[in-house]
């Protein structure tokens, strides 16, 4: 058990509106990004034992089921209805409220995002991935998080993941994260279209994510 | 401090409230000063309203905050948690949006955000402050490359690596005391010798054999390839250059008001860009209040309980300015 009584309770009154079932599968594997993936096993059971109706499978990361989703290594979170919102790593800290959101967001079948962030979003007809770097403890990334978990939520050309930065260390590195959060737009093939740094609002995050989506702009943009 | 374990409920707890078409008073700031303001406006039976893209403004980013009565320690975000709560359970709505545009119509101001319009005879306007910068070579080139402006988001990108903390005053000190938790080593730089900081803190800190204060030291350039890797600092007495090999450097050097959107009102600024304000917190624009880091009231003292202080002042000062205008009885 990871949650206190206090925070299950908690857990429960902010699930207690999900009456469906919300199936999240848990990718695992034995890298050294791993180290926190029993710890995401537990938390995954808390949450089940406070709402039944959030259910989860744990697999491989190197299954054929890992392989489906175009998953290659752990730790990654997706959920089954909305497989394009994504968390790589453990949903802790100040991310552990926007995971919540999603839950109840994905039972609902409806997401809380700005109306004019909505049809901005909506115009994006090219599979893009949108990749967060966070850590628990940064107060402004569920922001990011969320706004980029919204985007994939109505348009499934996006997949939007957040990558917690110190379990994949690796990426981080690979694209120099030392303050988040840090927002990379790839296309489809992987490659890097734009990257910034920080929190935007919602609609003018919309606003560059179609910008960087139709090939508007690229590169590294600096909001400071 | 929220380590990897924790799951922060608190920020969970961010309203869900709508924003009506009309208030009494209209809360700008989510900050200490806003949400001690919504308190007591909402106590005087004031219909409230705070709208802030975040709630808690910079005390957020405060893994310990020591100096607040009645919490010997608490990290900003239990504090902020604590003033949330406190502010709803007096009935002030708080709505999570941007500003974008305020209004002077008759005698009301029209605020105008991200999730609607709405309208009250009175403001207090409580914004806070943005992080100020160095403005050396460098600086913008390496942000997100080893530049960075928050300790609590970014300290444990850092592990076992070389950081220096630029500043003297409490953030400042206290950012170096969590990268500590991280870092191998972390310098502190700051211009002068003596601190602004509680001395509390220098002296932790010089008991911390990872913490090396250099001073009194300017940053006069920040350089490296792809990130950073080394500062040029310069003797402010001896005028001697010197280069400091480093991974990362936190700049807390100190705020900037965020006047822009008063600025809309014809709200007036002191020439360092503060708003004027009276010992009641009201400005040249009447019904148009301001409270907290944003103002000039705060004699320097830039912290959580004179922010609440002054937004008390600010929410009461509104309640008067209601009644004696007659939209309140």
């Amino acid at each position: 058990m990871v949650l206190s009584e206090k925070d299950k309770e908690g857990v429960r009154k902010i699930l207690e509106p999900v009456q469906k079932e919300v199936k999240i599968l848990f990718f695992k594997d034995e890298s050294p990004r791993c180290q926190y993936c029993d710890v995401i096993e537990e938390l995954l059971q808390d949450i089940h034992s406070v709402n039944e109706h959030v259910t989860y499978e744990v697999y491989d990361a190197n299954s054929e089921k890992a392989k489906e989703y175009g998953i290659d290594g752990g730790p990654v979170l997706l959920f089954e209805a909305k497989p394009n919102i994504r968390y790589r790593g453990i949903p802790s800290g100040h991310e552990f409220p926007a995971f919540l959101d999603d839950i109840k967001a994905i039972a609902a079948g409806s997401v809380d995002i700005n109306e004019k962030a909505a049809k901005l979003i909506a115009e994006i007809d090219k599979p893009i991935k949108m990749w967060i770097f966070v850590t628990p403890t940064c107060p402004y990334c569920p922001l990011a998080v969320r706004a980029a978990h919204h985007f994939a939520f109505i348009n499934d050309k996006i997949t939007a993941e957040m990558i917690e930065a110190i379990e994949w260390s690796d990426l981080a590195d690979k694209f120099q994260v030392s303050a988040v959060p840090k927002n990379v737009i790839l296309d489809e093939n992987g490659n890097e279209l734009v990257e910034w740094e920080g929190a935007l609002p919602e609609e003018v995050f919309a606003e560059y994510t179609l910008k960087a989506a139709k090939g508007e702009i690229k590169g590294k943009i600096n909001f400071m | 401090m929220t380590s990897p374990f924790s799951f922060s409920l608190d920020s969970a707890v961010t309203s869900k409230a709508e924003l009506k078409p009309d208030y009494d008073v209209v809360i700008i700031g989510g900050g200490p000063a806003g949400l001690a303001a919504a308190i007591y406006a909402a106590r005087a039976m004031l219909r409230t309203a705070v709208i802030s893209k975040d709630f808690g403004g910079q005390v957020l980013d405060a893994h310990s905050v020591e100096n607040y009565p009645g919490f010997v320690k608490a990290t900003g975000e239990e504090l902020m948690k604590r003033f949330r709560e406190h502010a709803e359970h007096f009935g002030a709505e708080l709505i999570q949006a941007t500003v974008k545009d305020i209004r002077k119509d008759g005698d009301y101001f029209i605020v105008e955000t991200d999730q609607g319009t709405t309208r009250a005879p009175t403001v207090i306007y409580a914004t806070g402050s943005t992080h100020r910068k160095l403005g050396v070579p460098g600086e913008e080139e390496f942000l997100g490359k080893g530049v960075s402006y928050c300790a609590i988001c970014d300290a444990a990108l850092f592990k076992d690596k070389v950081v220096a903390v630029v500043g003297g005053g409490n953030t400042a000190l206290m950012d170096a005391d969590l990268l500590t938790q991280h870092a191998k080593k972390v310098y502190i730089i700051h211009r002068r010798n003596a601190f602004r900081a509680e001395p509390v803190w220098v002296e932790r800190l010089k008991k911390n054999p990872k913490v090396e204060f250099i001073t009194p030291y300017v940053v006069e350039r920040i350089e490296g390839t792809n990130k950073v890797e080394k500062l040029i600092l310069k003797n402010r007495e001896t005028g001697e250059i010197m280069e400091l090999p480093v991974d990362g450097v936190f700049i807390d050097i100190g705020m900037i008001p965020q006047t822009e959107l008063a600025k809309r009102v014809g709200v007036k600024l002191n020439e360092r860009g503060y708003i004027i304000v009276k010992e009641d917190q009201s400005t040249n624009v009447p019904g148009f209040f301001a409270a907290g880091d944003v103002t000039t009231g705060m004699n320097n003292v830039h912290q959580i309980i004179t922010a609440a202080a002054k937004g008390a002042i600010a929410a009461l000062s509104a309640y008067d300015y209601l009644k004696g205008k007659g939209f309140v009885k």
